[in-house]
């Protein structure tokens, strides 16, 4: 299998330099990013060390943050994987859907103009943990204590789930890790599309693999390096014909001329090969960033981006959002393009406000029959799993 | 930490071998003599009789030394001109840089330099006002994405517009905005305030103009609520909506208004106030 996709995935030579702590050097994973990126230039770093390269403190200047896309660091990680969605630490201003993520890595290798990356870290390369036996332990310790319960675990929180997956081959070991939690989903989210490397595995129903998804303008101008939308929708196809739940994440919705038009057409390319009862997790989230982010996105991208030229006000939740109409006219927009097709398609709203919920769809999610599981209130992380802290 | 035994003496400025003159705007009291340490005037630079500290400014006592005097000379000082004070003393090894940014809330890091060399590469009256004004790094940062571009118009317009901080910081980003979408108007004949709305209508076209026809309809209301209530389209953030202020004269005014709110209300539901 992998002397297959290693054929399969050598064009994915994106790496300029790949460091590897000492305890990760003879993991598959680092053999494989060896092998996978051969013009790489690879360095040997002592145990346990943190960071590849020294850095000054404080946030990355534009040039920083770009190269560490091209800077890959292998290294096990010493602290806490999975954690809530940080939607939950805004649940005054936020309606929050019980989202929990597992973070196998941090930064990216695609490189989009709206990411929150781009105001969140402060590392000098992206990091992949190969310490993948750890973090499915710190899982089997929280599955003890609440297996029966609908815990949703995401791995693509600040990591793209599967852009490096022929590489690290994380999802195979994550698919067999879900099947013995029949009532846990594991969601692997992605703008690639790259999925043959799980494609084989047996699963138990619970695997969720979701796109972010947008009009192809966006992707063209906005996605860098992401596949495109027919590349996305083709890869579910493919997931869900082998049994896989597949999801769509609209989300940012951007703003851009014709894109009444866009996302009627993004919508249609859904609903001809997708039923409701197929598409697991269907969400919308307009554009929302923090208000610092601007200036890096300005820098990197200029003004040809539609993010960077976006009409954004100050928001209740201090993120910077569209005017507060536009964005419900946004989602009405997108909700009656799926109704159209069927009264079937549940659409999430994606770190909206309550009133914004209230507007689409006269109640809190709580008190909607199809959604209201995903908003339940589910039990605490156990405190020694929550204050273990990163040794940074 | 213990005041260090500082044996300064007088000395005339000629014999200093040179200044550490960052260019900052408070003034130095005529009737003192200027600073320095090693010879280095590092305030008062406008002295002939300076007091002159003799320090061992390669150890880490003798830098903390330097640090502690530099702290209570400066007490205050703006992002500017920190940014002027780190490029003066890139040449001074032992002057603790980064830890007078750290004590003035900054840390020396690309980020900070990058910004602060952009900075510097500005008119001197620009640096000025921002100086004056405190302008933070933050409010600066959009200097950064025309690097390249020669803004001394558009820095001109606003070091003599008058405006108050934040409008002047609000200016720079907009028209940032505006001139790398190649829609920066060249003439700018505006006054300050005039030409910042100038600005915000070009930046933000499509609410300006859903709030400027909302505000219009909204005016026809005035004529069916009581003529000491008035009303308004006002954007707070993200949400934009009608601010109505009532205006009491005596305590039963109130009572008179709330009598009043039921035909705002039904004015409100039949009128022109429509949804964006």
């Amino acid at each position: 299998m992998e002397k297959t996709l290693t054929t399969k995935f050598e064009h994915l030579t994106h790496f300029e330099r790949i460091f590897i702590n000492e305890e990760s050097w003879d993991t598959p994973v680092a053999d494989r990013f060896r092998r996978h990126n051969p013009a790489a230039e690879v360095i040997r770093l002592p145990a346990g060390q943190s960071q590849a390269v020294t850095t000054d403190l404080g946030p990355l200047t534009a040039e920083q943050f770009a190269r560490s896309k091209r800077w890959v660091h292998l290294k096990a990680f010493p602290g806490s994987f999975f954690k809530r969605c940080p939607g939950f630490s805004q649940k005054k201003a936020l309606t929050c859907c019980n989202y929990h993520v597992l973070n196998l890595g941090q930064q990216c290798n695609f490189n989009c103009s709206y990411c929150y990356l781009q105001s969140y870290l402060n590392a000098p390369t992206m990091m992949v943990y190969t310490n993948l036996d750890d973090a499915l332990n710190e899982l089997q310790e929280m599955a003890r204590l609440h297996s029966q319960s609908p815990f949703r675990i995401g791995t693509g929180e600040v990591i793209d789930s599967l852009s490096l997956d022929p590489t690290t081959l994380f999802s195979r070991e994550l698919i067999q890790f879900f099947r013995q939690l029949p009532n846990w989903t594991l969601e692997m989210k992605t703008k690639s599309a790259l999925v043959d490397q799980f494609l084989d595995c047996e699963h138990a129903g619970n695997v969720l693999i979701s796109w972010s998804v947008n009009t192809q303008e966006i992707i063209a101008r906005e996605e860098h390096g992401t596949a495109s939308q027919l590349e996305r929708l083709a890869a579910a196809e493919k997931c869900a014909q082998r049994g896989f739940q597949i999801g769509f994440h609209i989300d940012p919705l951007i703003w851009h001329p014709n894109w009444e038009q866009g996302y009627a057409d993004l919508v249609a390319a859904i609903t001809s090969r997708f039923t409701p009862d197929q598409v697991g997790v269907l969400s919308v989230g307009t554009l929302r960033f923090q208000p610092e982010q601007r200036h890096m996105m300005r820098e990197r991208f200029g003004a040809t981006s539609h993010v960077v030229r976006a009409e954004m006000f100050s928001s209740e939740s201090g993120k910077m959002r569209y005017d507060q109409n536009l964005r419900q006219t946004m989602y009405r927009h997108v909700r009656e393009c799926f109704q159209k097709h069927s009264r079937d398609w549940q659409i999430l709203m994606c770190m909206e406000t309550p009133e914004t919920w209230i507007s689409q769809y006269g109640e809190q999610p709580v008190r909607i029959d199809g959604l209201r599981d995903q908003f339940k209130a589910l039990p605490p992380t156990p405190s020694k799993l929550r204050n273990r802290q990163p040794t940074l | 930490m213990k005041w260090p035994e500082l044996r300064p003496q007088l000395t005339s400025r000629t014999l200093c071998r040179m200044e550490l003159n960052f260019g900052p705007l408070s003034h130095w009291p005529a009737s003192l003599p200027g600073v320095a340490v090693q010879g280095v005037v590092i305030a008062g630079f406008e002295q002939d009789l300076i007091l002159n500290h003799h320090l061992d400014v390669d150890s880490i006592d003798g830098q903390k030394q330097v640090e502690e005097i530099f702290m209570s000379l400066y007490p205050q000082l703006s992002w500017g001109e920190m940014a002027r004070l780190w490029k003066s003393a890139e040449t001074l090894n032992w002057f603790p840089i980064a830890s007078v940014l750290i004590r003035r809330g900054h840390k020396l890091n690309s980020h900070f330099t990058s910004l602060a060399e952009c900075f510097l590469r500005q008119p001197l009256t620009f640096q000025n006002l921002c100086i004056h004004k405190g302008w933070g790094g933050n409010d600066l940062a959009p200097l950064q994405s025309v690097a390249g571009l020669d803004l001394r118009p558009l820095l001109d317009k606003i070091t003599s517009s008058q405006l108050s901080k934040s409008q002047g910081v609000q200016a720079l980003e907009l028209a940032i905005d505006l001139l790398m979408q190649g829609q920066l108007p060249q003439e700018i004949e505006q006054d300050g305030e005039a030409w910042l709305k100038t600005l915000r209508q070009l930046r933000y076209p499509m609410s300006t103009e859903a709030d400027e026809l909302q505000q219009t309809q909204v005016q026809a209301l005035q004529k069916v609520v009581p003529s000491s209530t008035q009303i308004r389209w006002v954007r707070q953030g993200d949400k934009a909506g009608l601010e109505v202020r009532l205006f009491l004269a005596t305590p039963k005014d109130l009572l008179a208004h709330s009598q009043a709110l039921p035909h705002i209300q039904s004015a409100l539901e039949q009128g022109p106030w429509k949804k964006h």
